[in-house]
Order: structure tokens, then sequence, then C-alpha cells
């Protein structure tokens, strides 16, 4: 095993941020975190809607620079505004809103708003709306109005713009949470093959199920980090989780209060197919006893 | 007391901007019906009309020829229908319907549905509480507060208190849980479902996701392109994950553990649709 | 019966698809050849010169395979204001206007009302360029999506830019413009139901007649309102997150291309224009 330490892509120490500071009545959004991402993390955030997870997410491409801390990003600080540009290129958010990230009437030239902004000629810029639209499966629909388009759809394209300025890392700040069900699943599906292709992916949500896609997670409440660690040992702290008022899938819910009844019963699963499988274990090991 | 539907849609059809270049067929012979005292979920993907259908329950759409839409007795494609009463006895809540306020204060846009109803400045307030407390905003400490500086989820609360107050006997949701958080959603729900049970107000849910049905509707109509193409209890919908999946939903995570079982062959009693019944479920698996 | 539906009366621009030469040039040079004739008619006051003028625009709007019954539906609403105004003029200009290639004899006096034949060729006159200006906006926007419009508009302007002007940033506005205002339309269709639903008085009785006082009007607008600034917040961010940082620097994904008929078409309307403008006092009437 390598002795070298891996630097972090994306390093948070001690993160302070408020908003109107000044005011009668300042918002502590950020209460000290302290995080590391690393290059090719599927990192998800997960919190209520006030625990700070978005504001987070603006203070990793510089729309917000912190009050106390730091944020370093491929080691640019974010309070350097003169790295703004390149961390701002390295680092591409998707919001929430469908509607309300694009910008041009025709799709293929909203992709290529991004890169337009940082001057690639006129050959790569082509290349580049190409490739993004291909990644995100939107290439056939490249000369369609956006209005035309279902909101999963439009989320495509959101990220396809983002990813046309080739950044390393992708923040979806709730980009699924104005998606049905089906949308919702189409732009994961495109998040996947983005991460498998290399792409640091940072989710901010607060549908518990999308934790799962992720190989950390990292619950916030107020403001602080509370819980971090894999999908499967954040999820198996049920107890926790319940008292954050936050929900656990289904599965592991199942799983841990089987647990209780009998602590053979493993607490921590999280897929459908893990819990069938356990059953069906103990089922066939009672039939055949 | 009459025990026919309260809401009763026969053979219904809709096209939007008909006659234009853009035109859209939403809904392609729907029927259904609405009972007093029920809770039922329309439950489908987007596109499917299920917000279409319920815009006919209040008169925003009236009906064409063959469809036929009786509400509390009354024909809505009889133009002379006083379609300002249909609206007071169904209350239609739409999405993110935090978009609708407009008034400066909070107790100011609540008070506007009792107000076009005219109602007394007195009446007015005693509605106003009324609908505050259900919602869970306090009178006093919100009923002069500017309505725009409230948090989205404080906002909602004005917005749903706003149509409570005009105190239907029919409430629709359509999709009024988008964007809240899990906290958020589960209050909401709580909250609707006590106003069932207490208030003996009948519930339409409208949504695109299952996991919001499981434990607040009694029946579900399934829709999928202008049709409505599953129709049952809560419990009979949910047997039927292929079926659903092809009309590109789901179903709630046990029931798909349940289903992972009979298809391993492990035989299942009663399927479950929450986690509660799951676990008693599973218990009983595990120890006959 | 009431009608929520917006979007059927926003027909901004009014592209009509099709294949004509005209759909197919350029939008610079359908722009220019636009401000040209435009510049003509302007100055163009003898009745030959209008013919002439009303017979090629009406030639070209023809040729571009626009409906002329679609172009004066347009015009339909104002036609009652236009023949007042029409009047008007005919009966108390007289004095007021010197007639192009004649002198002024009065045709007909009473009182105020003094009909000269200057009078009479200044509603003649003032009629055919108003149908000229017609069918030229008509070629414009008829047969060029506003995208291309914008973009077409954009390019001209570039050069600009070097002496300070904001080409790129007004080009922006113009597209992000047309962006939202179907998503606007629809909004304000979202929230005139929801506030019916709670018992507003919104009936549409026919062409946009859905307020009748300014308190209704707070009900809808306000929301909408609201949302725009929403909107506009949301995209401001999202632009910053993709390295908006104005004009300067930016390349261009959309290259328009001049073909052979642009420089033919750019041609014959520079050409046509200057000719009309050098003889305009030269016509015999």
């Amino acid at each position: 095993m390598s002795t070298e330490s891996v630097e972090p892509i994306i390093k948070i120490r001690d993160l302070h941020f408020t908003y109107n500071p000044q005011s009668e009545t300042p918002i502590h959004a950020l209460k000290g975190i302290d995080l590391d991402v690393y290059r090719g993390d599927y990192l998800v955030i997960i919190g209520h809607n006030g625990s700070g997870k978005s504001t987070l997410a603006k203070n990793l491409n510089a729309l917000l620079r912190p009050i106390e801390g730091d944020v370093w990003v491929e080691g640019m600080n974010t309070r350097h505004l003169a790295s703004t540009l390149a961390i701002r290129s390295t680092v591409g958010m998707v919001f929430q809103s469908p509607d309300n990230q694009i910008v041009a009437t025709v799709v293929e030239e909203d992709v290529a708003f991004g890169p337009e902004n940082l001057g690639v000629p006129e050959d790569e810029l082509r290349e580049r709306v190409a490739w993004a639209l291909g990644v995100v499966g939107m290439l056939e629909h490249h000369r369609r109005a956006p209005h035309r388009l279902s909101a999963g759809q439009k989320q495509r394209v959101a990220i396809a713009g983002v990813m046309a300025m080739k950044p390393d890392v992708l923040v979806l700040d709730e980009a699924t949470s104005m998606l049905d069900p089906s949308g919702r699943r189409d732009v994961l599906a495109a998040v996947r093959t983005l991460n498998d292709e290399g792409v640091t992916v940072i989710a901010i949500t607060h549908f518990m199920h999308e934790a799962i896609e992720g190989n950390r997670v990292v619950v916030m409440d107020a403001g602080q980090v509370v819980l971090e660690g894999s999908p499967r040992q954040v999820f198996a702290r049920v107890e926790e989780l319940r008292d954050l008022q936050l929900d656990v899938p289904q599965t592991t819910e199942l799983a841990y209060l089987l647990n209780r009844r009998d602590q053979t019963f493993p607490p921590d699963l999280l897929l459908v197919d893990e819990v069938a499988d356990e059953i069906e274990k103990r089922v066939s090991r009672r039939a055949g006893s | 007391m009459s025990d026919g539907p309260f809401i009763w849609l026969n053979d219904l059809h809709h096209v939007y901007l008909r006659g234009t270049p853009l035109e859209v067929t939403a809904l392609r012979g729907v029927s259904l019906e609405i009972h007093r005292g029920e809770s039922v979920g329309i439950i489908g993907r987007t596109g499917s009309g299920k917000s279409t259908v319920v815009q006919h329950f209040n008169g925003l759409i009236r009906p064409r020829e063959p469809g036929k839409v009786v509400v509390d007795g009354q024909d809505l494609s009889d133009p002379r229908v006083d379609v300002r009463r249909v609206r007071q006895k169904i209350g239609l809540v739409f999405q993110y319907p935090e978009q609708q306020l407009f008034e400066r204060l909070v107790g100011d846009d609540i008070a506007f549905g009792p107000k076009k109803l005219g109602m007394e400045r007195a009446e007015r307030r005693e509605r106003v509480k009324w609908a505050m407390e259900v919602v869970g905003l306090d009178f006093e400490a919100f009923k002069d507060r500017p309505t725009f500086s409230l948090s989205g989820g404080e906002m909602r609360k004005v917005a749903l208190a706003g149509v409570l107050a005009l105190q239907p006997e029919v409430l629709i949701l359509d999709e009024s849980t988008s964007g809240l958080d899990p906290r958020s959603r589960k209050e909401f729900l709580d909250r609707m479902l006590a106003l069932h049970s207490g208030h003996e107000l009948t519930l339409v849910f409208v949504s695109p996701s299952m996991e919001d049905m499981a434990e607040l509707v009694d029946r579900i109509y399934v829709m999928d392109d202008g049709r409505v193409v599953m129709s049952g209890t809560t419990r009979e919908v949910f047997s039927q994950p292929e079926r659903l999946r092809e009309h590109g939903l789901g179903v709630p995570q046990v029931t798909e553990v349940a289903h992972a079982l009979i298809a391993r062959g492990i035989r299942v009693g009663q399927v479950p649709v929450t986690v509660d019944e799951g676990v008693a479920e599973a218990w009983r698996i595990l120890n006959s | 019966m009431e009608d929520f539906e917006l979007l059927r009366h926003i027909t901004i621009g009014q592209y009509l698809p099709g294949d004509s030469v005209v759909h197919r040039l350029d939008p610079r040079t359908k722009l220019s050849v636009f401000l040209f004739i435009t510049l003509a008619v302007t100055f163009s006051l003898s009745y030959t010169a209008n013919i002439v003028l009303l017979l090629v625009t009406l030639w070209l709007v023809l040729f571009s395979g626009i409906s002329l019954r679609y172009i004066f539906s347009a015009v339909k609403p104002a036609l009652p204001i236009i023949i007042v105004l029409a009047i008007l003029q005919l009966l108390f200009y007289g004095d007021a206007y010197t007639p192009y290639g004649m002198t002024t004899q009065t045709l007909f006096q009473w009182g105020w009302i003094h009909v000269t034949n200057g009078s009479v060729q200044l509603v003649i006159v003032s009629a055919l360029r108003f149908v000229e200006l017609l069918f030229l906006t008509s070629l414009l926007t008829n047969t060029t999506t506003l995208t291309g419009i914008t973009h077409g508009m954009a390019d001209m302007l570039r050069p600009f830019s070097r002496i300070g002007l904001p080409a790129h940033e007004l080009s922006l506005v113009a597209t992000i413009a047309l962006r939202f205002v179907p998503l606007l339309a629809e909004q304000l269709e979202v929230i005139m139901k929801a506030q019916a639903s709670r018992g507003a008085d919104i009936a549409h009785r026919g062409k946009l007649q859905f307020v009748t006082t300014a308190r209704q009007v707070a009900v809808l607008i306000v929301p909408l309102f609201i949302d725009a600034f929403r909107r506009a917040e949301d995209l401001i961010l999202a632009m910053e997150a993709r390295c908006y940082v104005g004009g300067r620097g930016r390349s261009s994904f959309v290259r328009l291309r001049f073909g052979r008929i642009d420089y033919v078409a750019y041609a014959c309307g520079l050409f046509f224009s200057v000719a009309m403008l050098v003889f305009r006092k030269r016509f015999p009437f």
C-alpha cells in the first residue's frame, strides 16, 4: 500500500459563514466546517433546509467567501479574487431550478455559454458542446428550444453546460429537488456516468435514497457536520438520523428494526436485494435444519 | 343526504391550446369519482394528465362534450353554475403554492379568500386564526409579519392557510410537498391526515411519486398518457409493481422487498406497503 | 367560458417557417436591407416613389410566401384609429402641408376645414407608407427566428464594442428576455389559476381583459414580479458560476456566414434604396 498522502482536490478548514453579518439578525449558516474531498469522490451532503448545505456548496466555487476559515480548490484559495475564474472553471455547479439556469434559446447555444466565457476557440467549442451533450444523453436535442424540454432534460442540459467547461468537480446543489422520479433517475444516471469517467461529484440533496449513489456521505445540521462515513456506515446510525428527523431508506429501517428483535440480523443493509437475500438465507437455513 | 359521489367525472377529454400549432391532448376519456370523507390519491408521471383532471374539479377547466363533471349535484357543463361557490367547496392547492402570495402582510393574504366570500371583518379574523392554527403558524406572532420575509416553508404554510380559510369540503393537494425536506414533508402530511380524520375533510392527493401515498390514501387512481390505467385500494395497486413500472412509477422499497421474496419462492402473506407492515411480515416469515 | 391559456395569445415575432430565399438569407442581410428600404420609405413623399416602393415590398412579401391576410389581420384592431386620424389629416392639414410636385390648391373650405390637394396627398402617401412599413416588418420578423435576429444584431453591433458599446451585454439581454417571456406567461397562467381557485375574479373575457381594477392587478402582478426577480437571482448565480464576466474575451459558438444569395440581396437592397433616395425629388408626381 502506498504511503504517499494524496492531496485532496478540495480542502476546507474551519469554514464559518454568516449571512447579513452587520444586521440585527445575522444568520450563522456555517459554524466551523472541516472537510476534504478527494479526486474521484462521489460525496453526498445531506441535511434539512437550513442546515447550511447550500451555503457550503456556494463556498466551493467562490460564489460565497468564508467569513472565517479557508477553502482551497486545487491549491487555490477562494478568498483570492484573481483565482475566481480558475476556481469556477474547476468546480462547476448545477442549481435547483431547471429553467432558471438556461440562458439561451437553443440547447447547443446554452451549452456553449460557459466555454464561450472562457474564450475557448471556435472548433474546440463545437467539440466540447457535442461531447458534453453526448455524455448526458441529450445530443439528439441539440437544436431544440429549452422551453420544450422536460424538467429532467433541462437539468441534463444544465449539467452539459457546466461540463463543457471541463471542470474537475461537479457540484449539484439540490439539482433533483424539482424533478419527478423519472427525471431524477435520468439525472442521476448522467452524473454516475460522469463520476465513472473521473469527475469528482459533490451532490447536495435531502433525498436519502440518493445518498446510496455516493462513496461518502456527510450529514449536516445547524451549520455543522454531524455524521460522516460511507453510506452504509451513516445509514446504520438509524437512531441518530431519526433524531435529526432525517429519513433512512426503507430497507435500512427494515433491517434495523429486525435487528432490534433479533441481534443476529445485520442492521446496515441498504439495497432491496440485500434484505431479500438475508431473509431468504435465514428461511432456507431453518427449512434445512 | 345523497349517497352518490361528491365529485363525479365521466369520459373527460381535454386538449390544451386547441386549434393552434401547439395543441396537446391532455385527457383521453377519464372517469373517476370521489366520495365524501375519502382520502384518494391520483398518481402518474409528469404529463399523465393528473393536474388537468383536478383542475376540472373546481371548474378552472370546464368539461367539453361528451365529458361530464358533476360536483355536489351540480353539472359543471351548465354555464349558469356559480363557479365561485364550487371553488369554496373544493379547495385546490397548487404546486409551490407560496408563489400565489401577494399581500404585504401574512394575515391579509390568508384573509383574501374569506374576503372574496363576502365575510365581515370579525368572521374573517376567526377564519384566519383557525386556518393558521391548522397549519401551525402562531396567529399573534405571524399575522402582521411581512409575507415575503418568511422562510420558504413558512410561506408555504401561509399559502395553504389561505385555501383552508375558505373551509372547503374537499381539499386537493397538487404536488404540494414538492421541494420540502423530509422533516417538513412529514409535518405537512401529518397535518393533512389530522384534518382528514378530525375535520372530516375529503382529501385528494396528486403526486408523481409513491412515497407519500401508502400512509395517506385509501384508494388510488393511476394515470398515464391522459387515461386512468389502474385503480383500486392502495394495497391492490401496490401489489402490481410491474404494471406500475410500465407507467413510469415505482413502489415503496418495502413492497419491493416483498416482491423480491416472492420471486425467490418465499410465500408472503399480505404485501406490506409501510415499513411497520414490512417488519411484521418479515418477522412472521422468519419465525414460521 | 373562462380561458386561462395565455400562450395562445403570445405569438411574439410570429416566425412562420418556410423555404423561400428570404427565409434562407442571413439575418444580418435582412436587418440591413430592412434598414435601407425603411430609410428610403421615410424620405419618399411623392406618389410615384410610393407606388414603386409599394410594388417592390408587396412583391417581396409574396415572394417569401407570407400570407397577406395574416399580415393585415395584425392591423385590424388599429384600423379605427388609423381611419380617424386619416380623416382629421384630410380635413385640417390643408394649410400645413405643401404637396410634392404641385402648388397648393384648395379643394374645399368651410370654417376650420381646409381640404387641399396637399392634404389629400398627405393622407394617401401616409397610407401607402404605412403599408410599406408593415410589409417590411413582416418580411423581417416572419421569415427570421427571434434567435436569428438577436444573433444578427449582436454581430452587427460587435464592431461598436471597440468604442465602448456593450454589444454582447445588450444582445444577451435580448436573448434572456426571449428565453423568459414564455416562462413568465406560463407562470402568470398558474398564478391566475391559483388566485381564481381562492375566489379571485379572474374571468378571461376575450383578448386579455382579465383585470378590471387596480386591486385585481396586484393579485396577479405582485406574485409575477416576485417570480421574475427570483428567476433573475437564480440566473445571475448560474451565469457567475459559468464564468460570465461581460463581453470581453468571449469567443462565439454561433457563426453567421454569408452565402451568395446574401451578397446579391444586400447589393440589390442597397442599390435600390440609394436610387430612391437620390432621385426622391426628381419624380414627376
